[in-house]
């Protein structure tokens, strides 16, 4: 069996000097090239955190990284320095972030802030640095670029700016793409211009994306294969259809039935069931299944032990011991 | 751009007006006869309505506030009551060792404050930085006449590498005048450079948390160029808006580190104005120091449009 081109085992993520925060526990998943993983979980998951660790992005002092394998293109990044670090990104991989407005650097052109995405990886001469730049500005359909390229990031709009990063991100022409909520930020149809983009650099470019999001509408629209966390680890895994059809873990389910969703000619609005209770501190998390004392599901021995790794189909795994089955929503229940 | 230049340029009228009729109400507001405050004690009458001739105190006030701005205008801020030089003159033989006093405090203490506050805020945490923040505090609590004999009694007394005290004018070459300022300068900047030190650290700390420093890494740029070219030019305004403020600051400081030092300069002149309550060197002194601090804001507030596009609209 060949490689994958993105593999993570047993990824953990500690914070403090003495990692007494650890916020990811034991993640593990693959990624082939030119596809989506959508990585959701509500805020403080640790989605982000394992997505920057890919990068290296984290403060080697106080962050403690642990893995069994992290490779990307044959690469092992547990190995890299911060010097290798700073040569992967922008051409081994890229990332773009949720907030565009304060993601560019308010006191440097657009033009400078691309420009230097290019010859800090290669050596190219001032024109044909420019012709770069215009390349990629006009693949982001950002209009009249030559113009823009003398913009100040204020002078853009922030869905202009969200492509300006896309571009920055893009321009080396890097394998993997983190793309950290790229589109919480902006407004519904912004969003809708966002993903169709990088969905269309994807299949030109041949990019894989890993796409954070909690924006399940998102997902559907993008995704491939879905990891879905709970409280710094994994809780269940599979294709974009697993999860959405046969979402077998009791949060991936609890997510689903908290999604608004509208048919039309829907003439009652149907109340949005929440999970109850929140995230458990990562300092203190319980006994047994994380989610057990929030889930609909639990029995009572999900309180004491451990959940195991099973796999529910080819491919579509669970740490669940009381797997949903098939997608068996509780808003009947709690629906007034 | 050139909107915004001409807007601060003309919000600078007012504040002249403002300083110029405060000072000039400075001999009218306070208790008594203005003449007989200026001719002293033991003066005669005649003295006394010498005096009131002599500076036309005896005009309607309207009157006087005209003439004297009229005066003002045409750079004639009167005699020295003391002397019978014009004022303008003596300010003219004091300003030199001031202006490069003030100027060479500043050199000195940006060249210092600045990598000291960026390199601190780049390592927070460390014991060097802790170090770094105790020793500005230190800084601006020391009063400036402890630091200046402490220097003079080292420098000067012990190593002999400073005069002790003194004014080599530029006339006797430059090298000579820097040598003589040198320990001044010193004592100065140890103020100064604790206060720009502190906000630079604070505005880089806040700089190098932005989400835009993020960017910088994710692209690939190396420690040194995140610091230098994206995070630098952003701590620029708060920057350089402490070292106008704090430009007030040094020349209060200006007036007691060359008493001493025994510097001849608008310090001292200023000083000795008041003791022999020398009104028109007073009032002459004010408004050549509010005037420089007037342009120094200005100066300050056209430099955000350097840092910052975001006011050049």
């Amino acid at each position: 069996m060949t490689q994958p081109f993105l593999s993570v085992r047993n990824l953990s993520v500690s914070f403090g000097a003495n990692g007494e925060a650890k916020v990811v526990n034991g993640v593990s998943f693959d990624l082939e090239a030119g596809k989506t993983l959508c990585l959701v979980g509500e805020s403080g998951s640790g989605k982000s955190v394992t997505a920057t660790s890919l990068m290296g992005l984290h403060p080697a002092k106080t962050t403690r990284i642990t893995a069994d394998r992290m490779e990307l293109d044959g690469i092992d990044l547990l190995s890299c320095d911060e010097a290798r670090f700073a040569e992967l990104r922008g051409t081994k991989m890229a990332m773009i972030f949720q907030d565009p407005m304060s993601s560019l650097n308010p006191a440097l052109t657009i033009g400078f802030q691309l420009r230097e995405a290019v010859f800090l990886h290669e050596n190219l001469s001032r024109a044909d640095q420019d012709a770069r730049v215009l390349e990629v500005l006009q693949r982001v359909r950002i209009p009249d670029p030559e113009r823009r390229m003398t913009s100040y990031p204020h002078e853009l709009s922030g869905g202009m700016r969200q492509r300006v990063m896309i571009a920055m991100a893009l321009i080396c022409r890097p394998k993997l793409l983190i793309a950290d909520e790229p589109t919480t930020a902006l407004d519904v149809t912004v969003q809708a211009q966002i993903l169709w983009l990088l969905g269309e650099l994807q299949r030109e470019f041949g990019t894989a994306i890993i796409f954070i999001t909690h924006d399940l509408g998102v997902v559907a629209e993008i995704g491939d294969d879905v990891a879905v966390m709970y409280a710094g680890s994994l809780v269940e895994k599979g294709s974009v259809f697993d999860i959405f059809d046969r979402a077998s873990h009791g949060y991936t389910a609890g997510l689903l039935s908290a999604t608004a969703e509208f048919h039309p000619g829907q003439t009652a609005s149907k109340r949005l069931v929440e999970i109850p209770g929140s995230l458990p501190q990562f300092s203190n998390l319980p006994q047994g299944c994380n989610f057990a004392d929030r889930c609909a599901f639990a029995a009572p021995s999900c309180l004491d032990r451990t959940p195991d790794w099973r796999e529910v189909a080819p491919g579509h795994v669970t740490s669940c011991d009381q797997p949903v089955g098939a997608f068996d929503a509780p808003k009947k229940e709690t629906a007034r | 751009m050139n909107s915004f230049v001409f807007k601060r340029l003309l919000s600078v009228v007012p504040v002249v007006l403002v300083v110029l009729v405060t000072v000039f109400l400075l001999l009218h507001i306070g208790p008594g006869d203005p003449a007989a405050m200026i001719a002293g004690e033991n003066a005669t009458r005649e003295q006394i309505e010498e005096i009131r001739q002599r500076l036309m105190l005896d005009r309607p006030l309207l009157e006087q506030l005209w003439l004297y701005l009229g005066n003002v205008a045409s750079l004639n801020f009167g005699e020295s009551v003391y002397s019978g030089f014009p004022v303008m003159s003596l300010i003219l033989q004091r300003v030199e060792p001031t202006a490069i006093l003030a100027i060479y405090t500043m050199v000195l203490s940006i060249l210092i404050s600045i990598p000291m506050g960026v390199w601190a805020a780049w390592r927070a945490g460390t014991t060097l930085d802790r170090a770094l923040v105790i020793a500005s505090v230190i800084g601006f609590s020391v009063p400036v006449f402890v630091i200046g004999y402490a220097l003079v009694e080292i420098f000067a007394l012990r190593l002999r590498w400073f005069p002790v005290q003194g004014y080599k004018s530029l006339a006797d070459g430059f090298l000579a005048c820097i040598r003589s300022l040198t320990l001044p300068a010193i004592t100065l900047a140890f103020l100064f450079s604790a206060l720009v030190a502190r906000i630079a650290r604070a505005t880089m700390l806040e700089v190098l948390s932005e989400d835009y420093i993020r960017t910088a890494r994710a692209k690939g740029a190396r420690n040194r160029r995140v610091l230098i070219v994206h995070a630098l030019k952003n701590i620029g305004v708060p920057v350089v808006t402490v070292i106008g403020t704090s430009f007030a600051a040094l020349l209060g400081g200006v007036v007691i580190t060359e008493s001493v030092f025994n510097i001849p300069g608008m310090g001292r002149l200023t000083v000795d104005a008041i003791l022999t309550r020398d009104y028109p060197v007073v009032q002459g002194v004010l408004i050549s120091f509010s005037f420089v601090l007037i342009a120094i804001n200005l100066l300050v507030d056209l430099s955000y449009a350097l840092f910052d596009p975001r006011v050049r609209q």
